[in-house]
């Protein structure tokens, strides 16, 4: 709806304004460069560290993205009583928490996006300056003869230019081999990140900044130790459900495993990270867990947010 | 006339918070001795289309209670109102509404334009109306050289413009004011009372609370006085007021002040500055002894101003009295 | 009224379905949690802290499954900065590792915990097998780690199990064990096809001579055929090695039996002769047999004794034992015929028959080189084909025009001479 669309895009502009989104993604792209470098420090599968670093340094800032631009969001319309205009427009309060939601999930996916392109950038510039390369690069030269320094920069920037060429075709869906599964990766990092904001709006509706930070990461946290949780209930159950404590402990976790979100389940399929196997499929299961789960919370929030006075 | 505003004995009560900190110590209230605040008690009022309604009363009376109340705010304990005929938060009643709260505040970053193109989507209002209506709203509140500049830089008097300008976007039929007013200086003032008295030109509905009661009586139609968090008092300004004159300002120059020792028994009061005195009378017939004498004193005649009832006046009775007046 | 409970129906039916697709789709998922990671018992701690450990790195000593479950779902990343730890923890304790085993198992819980994170991490296995094994000499806690990583890499590499038999073949010395291995690293495609020949040298090694020999037969036949002079080479001398080896099993056993017999060693082959333990020995090389009988203590033969057995030198074959315990082939450049006609397609020929269908061309082909031979001094340069030949011996030209005895085609190089098939590589 063009409602929904007018709140989004207004909180896009509004969290593109917060200083610490730059500092993030100061961060990340410091990272992301960096694990290119650190290849330096490994004897062998440097590929596989850069992919696996930057991969995780995504999904990271992207949460740390959702959680502080998040938090603030609901919270600063009341507190600052901009609210009190756009409750008098025609306009339901269900049509704002989801403005605010698509707004902070659209800020997270350009974040994304830029960070993706600084990670293919590194990821291509290391295929083009990796060993293989270098020994190539070398091996051109006659026996005896090392190619100078600025040969060896010419080189270096030949390697950049190629990368920057090569991440701009990617972009533009002409797919490379090396790319195409960490994609899929990627999305599944852009639907758990659905998720958590969804949490982030859910628990900024009610409460202070701080403590729906709080309570978005302690989400975060047991929901990517769901899996553990319910091992360990298993456990618990192998050893034998004899004392109440014991039985308390099971019960516990089975409850709260239910419950939260299982966002182990957008990596079950990681085996691409160790070899350059082909690209996994796409797991609709998940896609359809996170949409689901997402949309499950919203409408909680939405609940929450109807009936509440804006002091 | 149809009532366009309607409140059906509107009541707010605020329970205090389950766990606070009072006195410097956490306190746990369970459900008996939770303390409860009544913003507003039994509140049944109406306004009339095409009229200018006031709702009057000291700060902390009720009356943006009531206000947010109606759009939608918050939500009352008890009681109900109608918009235009409508339930509370129906959409096609406030998409023919206007609302300026008290001290706004929006969105720092966006420019003025951008700010009323912006709800003029929420609206759902066309792009190319948008912008047209966005720059003749800027016009009409004399905002257009400021268009440009983002709200953050916007003094107090041009944010209370520009949400104006916002309150005005949709063209509405009712336009409700939350202390339009507060923190302007005598000039904005006198625009706000020229502007509400435009409205009514136009044929809306301004529905205003304050608690400047000189400005309420220069521009209502009808007043409610708020206090407590219940109705005092409502009805049209001539109808509270008393026609009654009640005394009689006479400002004269030249005045030999032997003769104002004579007259000063008689006088209210005496305020003599440098040649001019002001004198105050009750009665009638001291008025026109005194301008009859001052002619033949060779005094000269500053000002005349025989003085009813202000609403101030009525106010502070009412709050002290406590009742109908 | 109806309107709000239609509105609180709706809502109720969307928690409802939504709530229950979702309880569906973490089922499923948790469903799958049975077959994965069978190894990791994560939250399970075990309640006794070794109180001794007081002086050593605390993180290092943790188990690994607490760093699975410490990453949260960023296993892959945690295990590149644990990669990364690691190689500098080896740089840094590089002395310390043989001598200090707490050193070593810190290292050992490393590698433990960055496999835990990323099972399919190659390189980890791999380094660690190095590091445990070959730098800190613990070589069963290596083969522990590379079995682990067969495990979940299970047709993913070669390099594992290849690792794996490298030290069950010559630190454990477990024969039976590396055969296995051997064949798990033949499963994985990326296979190089030497490993196929370990499996030979492992025959060899645990005394199945003939199988070794069936095995390096075949190997040199397929580098004939496709023409990969490097196999050729290895084989060959490896099949000599072979030979060798069995022969010198035999002479073995036969003297220890001379000797439970006559309570000594025998001076000359020909006393193992005369007693029936081996059989009619042909040709001798001397310093080769003493080289190869390093066994057997000098003292009992002496050095300048003449010996009666051949053994396979770079030019000449190696020699036939008459006794059928024997092998009864010839092994030398050429080797290994075949009959087609009196042997069935799908039975493989076995050895004698090759050596059978050799010997019956053989005397053919040596006409046909001699004339070739004389050829080229007649008219200084070699024939353009072989039937150019004049007077061939009757059936030479049906020999030569048809394929060899074993149904490979001759091919005839006009430039040299030379006559070769594929079992004849050069006449």
């Amino acid at each position: 709806m063009g409602k929904v669309w007018a709140i989004a895009f207004n909180t896009f502009k509004e969290a593109v304004r917060n200083r610490i989104l730059y500092i993030l993604l100061i961060f990340a792209i410091v990272l992301l460069l960096f694990s290119g470098v650190a290849r330096e420090l490994t004897i062998s599968a440097q590929d596989k560290i850069i992919r696996s670093l930057g991969l995780g340094c995504i999904n990271i800032f992207g949460l740390l993205i959702a959680v502080f631009v998040g938090i603030g969001l609901v919270y600063n319309e009341l507190d600052k009583k901009t609210i009190y205009t756009i409750i008098s427009k025609p306009i339901d309060r269900w049509q704002f928490i989801l403005g605010k939601y698509f707004g902070l999930l659209l800020t997270i996916y350009v974040n994304i996006l830029i960070m993706t392109i600084f990670f293919y950038l590194s990821l291509y510039y290391q295929t083009f300056t990796g060993d293989d390369a270098l020994n190539k690069f070398y091996a051109s030269y006659p026996r005896g003869e090392t190619p100078g320094t600025l040969a060896y920069l010419g080189f270096l920037g030949w390697a950049v230019v190629r990368s920057v060429a090569l991440t701009l075709k990617t972009l533009f869906f002409f797919p490379d081999t090396i790319t195409t599964g960490l994609q899929i990766v990627i999305l599944m990092t852009c639907i758990e990140l659905a998720i958590i904001t969804a949490f982030a709006i859910l628990y900024s509706s009610f409460s202070s900044p701080t403590l729906s930070a709080i309570l978005t990461v302690f989400t975060f946290v047991i929901g990517r130790g769901n899996e553990d949780i319910i091992r360990y209930s298993w456990y618990l159950q192998r050893k034998g459900l004899t004392t109440t404590a014991v039985q308390i402990k099971y019960y516990g976790a089975q409850f709260v495993a239910h419950l939260s979100p299982n966002l182990k389940i957008f990596y079950s399929d990681t085996s691409y990270h160790a070899l350059s196997d082909p690209p996994v499929v796409v797991d609709w299961c998940a896609i359809r867990y996170g949409v689901l789960y997402s949309a499950l919370i919203l409408s909680l929030a939405v609940l929450i947010f109807r009936r509440r006075d804006f002091k | 006339m149809a009532a366009v505003v309607e409140t059906f004995g509107l009541t707010k009560t605020y329970t205090l918070d389950f766990l606070d900190v009072e006195h410097g110590r956490l306190k746990l209230r369970l459900r008996r001795t939770r303390r409860q605040r009544v913003a507003l008690k039994n509140l049944s009022l109406a306004v009339e289309e095409g009229e200018i309604f006031g709702l009057l009363g000291p700060n902390g009376a009720g009356k943006t209670t009531t206000l947010k109340i109606l759009m939608g705010i918050i939500f009352p304990t008890r009681g109900s109102a109608r918009i235009l005929g409508r339930a509370l938060g129906d959409k096609w009643a406030k998409a023919r509404l206007g609302f300026l709260p008290e001290n706004p505040y929006f969105y720092d970053y966006l420019t003025g334009r951008e700010f009323l193109k912006y709800y003029g989507q929420l609206y759902g209002i066309g792009r190319r109306e948008r912008a047209r209506r966005a720059e003749a709203l800027l016009d009409r509140v004399g905002l257009r050289d400021a268009a440009d500049l983002p709200l953050k830089g916007y003094s107090k008097g041009m944010l209370q413009r520009v949400g104006l300008a916002q309150a005005l976007l949709n063209d509405p039929q009712i336009v409700i004011l939350d202390e339009p007013q507060s923190g302007l200086d005598p000039l904005g003032r006198k625009e706000i009372r020229d502007l509400i008295l435009q409205l009514r030109e136009e044929g809306k509905t301004v529905f205003f609370s304050s608690h400047i009661l000189s400005d309420a009586e220069l521009v209502c139609d009808r007043v409610a006085i708020l206090y407590g968090g219940e109705l005092k008092n409502i009805g049209k300004l001539t109808d509270l007021l008393s026609a009654r004159i009640r005394e009689y300002e006479i400002v004269a120059r030249g005045v030999p002040s032997a003769t104002l020792e004579q007259w000063r028994p008689r006088l209210d009061r005496l305020i003599v500055q440098q040649d001019e005195a002001m004198m105050i009378v009750r009665q009638e017939g001291d008025a026109r002894e005194i301008l009859a004498n001052l002619t033949a004193l060779g005094a000269a005649l500053v000002s005349f101003n025989p003085r009813r009832e202000t609403l101030e006046e009525y106010f502070i009775a009412q709050v002290r009295g406590g009742g109908h007046g | 009224m109806a309107r709000r409970a239609f509105w609180v129906l709706i809502l109720l039916v969307w928690f409802a379905a939504a709530g229950r697709e979702i309880y569906r789709l973490q089922d499923y998922q948790i469903g799958k949690l049975e077959y994965a990671r069978p190894y990791r018992d994560s939250l399970a701690l075990p309640q006794v802290v070794d109180r001794d450990r007081a002086d050593s790195d605390p993180a290092e000593e943790e188990l690994p499954q607490l760093v699975s479950v410490m990453a949260l779902g960023y296993d892959n990343m945690v295990a590149s900065v644990l990669w990364m730890r690691v190689i500098q923890a080896f740089g840094a304790k590089l002395q310390h590792v043989r001598e200090n085993p707490r050193e070593l198992q810190a290292i050992e819980n490393l590698f433990w915990a960055i496999t835990e994170l990323d099972p399919h991490f190659i390189e980890a296995y791999k380094f660690g097998n190095f590091v445990i094994g070959d730098e800190g000499g613990d070589q069963q806690a290596a083969l522990k780690l590379l079995d682990r990583g067969i495990v979940h890499n299970y047709k993913r590499t070669f390099s594992l199990p290849y690792e794996a038999v490298f030290i069950t073949l010559h630190d454990l010395k477990n024969y039976k064990m590396a055969r296995y291995y051997v064949r798990l690293a033949m499963r994985a495609p990326d296979c190089p096809e030497y490993v196929e020949r370990i499996e030979n040298y492992i025959a060899l090694k645990r005394g199945n001579y003939e199988i070794a020999l069936d095995r390096w037969v075949r190997d040199d036949i397929e580098a004939a055929l496709k023409d990969a002079k490097h196999i050729l080479v290895v084989s060959r001398m490896q099949l000599n090695n072979t030979v060798n080896q069995w022969h010198i099993s035999i002479i073995k056993a036969a003297m220890e039996r001379y000797f439970e017999r006559h309570q000594d060693y025998p001076a000359r082959l020909e006393q193992l002769e005369a007693d029936d333990l081996i059989g009619q020995v042909r040709q001798v090389n001397g310093p080769r047999l003493m080289q190869l009988l390093n066994g057997v203590e000098q003292v009992r033969m002496p050095a300048d004794a003449a010996v009666d057995v051949v053994m396979g030198t770079k030019d000449r074959p190696g020699c036939v034992f008459e006794s059928n315990r024997l092998p009864r082939d010839l092994l030398g450049e050429s080797y290994l015929l075949v009959d087609n006609a009196t042997i069935p397609q799908q039975q493989e020929p076995t050895i004698s028959d090759r050596l059978s269908m050799r010997r019956r061309t053989e005397p053919a082909l040596l006409a046909i080189r001699r004339r070739l031979d004389d050829y080229r001094k007649a008219n200084g340069r070699w024939p353009a084909a072989p039937g150019d030949l004049p007077e061939m011996q009757p059936g030479s030209r049906e020999l030569l025009e048809a394929d060899d005895p074993a149904g490979w085609p001759w091919k005839y190089n006009p430039a040299t001479g030379k006559v070769s098939s594929y079992v004849f590589p050069e006449l």
